[in-house]
């Protein structure tokens, strides 16, 4: 069983069983205090806002609300066919402050996407993921479990905006599971299998309620955890790598591997404790007032024969929607539906690329957690350029395609259809 | 190279049976609890009324999202779920009629069928000219009950567009 063993070493690398039992300090034990840095190897810079944007602890923080008032969502929505819709208005108009706790979850689950999406660019551009100077590190499995979480992330509003059950979700699950149904092969059996059935109803409902409030959450918890481990046990921010270190990890002599003296060292917790306590605070009251100020109305109910012309997907997939409207293509006499070209390669080809860019980088150590390193212009410009294609396209299909999808300028008057 | 005994051999060949199988029971049963045994929903083949309750040209039935077409004494049923991610097509009755060539035929139409996700066009007969759709509309056999002379679409038996039904 050496596979496995290596396997489960390469985990948790870098965590000493030994060693953490014999660590004098008690409450390094402790989970709380394991995740916010007491141990003395942490320096002024990775503290630093202008390094990280704490664009990390944001989406925790957005997560925590999101679960805090998807939690109180739970205790009103109706995950039924004939009720869905009508317990979410219910929620919106008849309960005391519903719709407070409706629109704030849904402002934050915009935002946990802005912020994720913000906080993949800072790992990129800063060159997080390489290994630098350090020895025991392994940037990439961080950099991976990060992408994981982008897509539950991704996967987590798709299914949300699924459950009120109206014309934007309803029509919205079609595209989605007729995306399913154009793999080839195994695409039929495969819609069938979400489905629970030919048609999209009761069967879909309470699955996509039951992966929404309870699978991707779940997953999402444990894959964040393990992310703040990793960075922990990574030997934290990747920004240290750039200091001289000589003493690795050995606090023997009272030096720390920042080359402070321990106890002013052990000082600084507070000061992170601190930072992180504003830092909640303000994306709180962020969420918060864009709460009170952006409403979003609900939509229709869901009409199963009639879809809205045009019928737009919610502006995180409307890139999506573009790129499946025409990308279908003929190879020699076959069609290959764009659902599949748009909707399943190409978003697998970018984070096939994505993931496998700590294989690919071979700029030096010394490009490691610095802003646009000189040694990384290539990848950055790359990394740039598909991301402003992906804005522009959904700048493009937010406000110039109308009825029937065809285009139109922002500014001109949609004919009447219907 | 290392030589593994026949004993050895024998142990981890039937732990990998044993085990195997158990998994895969599992396997198995994890995902057929998935597909329920019945469903709720409208049928495959189903009548759809008496020929003389339809008018002339499609006639749109939103349970069974089929067009059923008349005309004269001719009948065929079109499915109204466009080929491209499953929206519903809707028909488009033409000014004056319009003479394309599809597949090598002439064919006179006097309706079209639209897309309105991402605007898929289909001529009269359910073949796309126009955006993301990758395959025709398919047409459905239609027959006739011998008991009560209703017409019968079935979905489960896909025919060539050009196949009529006389009554
Ligand atoms: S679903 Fe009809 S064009 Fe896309």
């Amino acid at each position: 069983m050496g596979v496995w063993n290596r396997l489960s070493d390469k985990i948790v690398s870098g965590w000493d069983a030994a060693a953490s039992l014999q660590k004098s300090d008690a409450i390094d034990r402790i989970f709380w205090i394991h995740f916010i840095p007491t141990d003395n190897d942490v320096t002024r810079e990775s503290y630093s806002i202008r390094y990280s944007l704490y664009l990390g602890t944001i989406v925790a923080v957005i997560f925590t609300i999101l679960c805090a008032t998807g939690f109180m969502q739970m205790m009103r929505y109706v995950p039924s066919v004939e009720r869905a819709y009508w317990s979410v208005k219910d929620l919106q108009f008849i309960y005391p402050f519903g719709w407070f706790i409706r629109d704030l979850h849904r402002i934050s689950a915009y935002l946990m996407i802005v912020f994720v999406v913000l906080h993949l660019c800072r790992t990129f551009y800063t060159g997080a993921f390489k290994k630098g100077g350090r020895k025991k590190t392994n940037g990439w499995i961080n950099w991976m479990t990060g992408i994981l979480l982008l897509v539950l992330t991704l996967a987590m509003a798709f299914t949300g905006y699924v459950l009120p059950w109206d014309q934007v979700g309803f029509w919205g699950a079609t595209i989605g599971t007729n995306i399913i149904k154009s793999i080839p092969v195994i695409g039929d059996w495969l819609r069938y299998f979400v489905l629970g059935g030919n048609e999209l109803g009761q069967n879909f409902l309470i699955r996509i309620y039951a992966v929404h409030v309870l699978l991707l959450p779940l997953l999402t918890v444990l894959f964040i955890s393990y992310h703040f481990w990793r960075n922990r046990k990574d030997g934290g921010m990747a920004c240290e790598d750039n200091l001289p270190v000589d003493t690795a990890q050995g606090t023997e002599s009272g030096q720390t591997v920042s080359g402070l003296q321990k106890d002013e060292a052990l000082k600084r917790t507070p000061m992170f404790l601190k930072r992180l306590i504003w830092v909640s605070l303000a994306t709180t009251a962020f969420a918060i007032l864009l709460t009170l100020f952006v409403s979003l109305p609900l939509n229709a109910p869901a009409n199963p024969v009639m879809a809205e012309n045009p019928a737009k997907a919610p502006w995180f997939l409307l890139w999506l929607q573009e790129l499946v409207a025409s990308t279908t293509i003929s190879v020699g006499q076959y069609r290959i539906n764009g659902g599949f070209v748009g909707g399943m390669v190409i978003p697998g080809l970018l984070l096939t690329w994505l993931a496998l860019v700590p294989f690919f980088d071979n700029s030096p150590p010394e490009a490691t957690g610095v802003w646009f390193h000189r040694s990384r212009l290539r990848q950055n410009i790359l990394f740039t350029i598909i991301l402003l294609a992906i804005i522009c396209l959904i700048f493009f299909t937010y406000f110039c395609r109308g009825p029937n999808w065809v285009f139109f300028w922002p500014w001109e008057v949609w004919p009447e259809v219907h | 190279m290392k030589t593994v005994k026949r004993r050895n051999f024998l142990k981890i060949f039937a732990s990998i049976g044993i085990f195997g199988t158990m998994a895969g029971q599992t396997a198995y049963a994890l995902v057929k609890s998935f597909f329920p045994k019945a469903r709720y929903e409208p049928p495959q083949r189903f009548k759809v009324g008496s020929a003389y309750q339809f008018t002339d040209g499609p006639n749109f039935l939103a349970k069974h999202r089929i067009f059923v077409i008349k005309e004269g004494n001719k009948f065929h049923a079109l499915s109204s779920v466009c080929t491209h991610l499953g929206c519903n097509v809707t028909f488009n009755k033409l000014a004056k009629t319009k003479n394309v060539t599809v597949r090598g035929k002439e064919i006179e139409e006097k309706w079209e069928f639209n897309c309105a996700c991402h605007g898929s066009k289909f001529y009269g007969d359910g073949t796309p000219y126009t955006g993301p759709a990758p395959t025709p509309l398919p047409a459905y056999e239609v027959s006739v009950s011998a008991v009560d002379r209703k017409l019968i679409v079935d979905k489960n038996i896909v025919v060539d567009s050009g196949q009529r039904f006389t009554v």
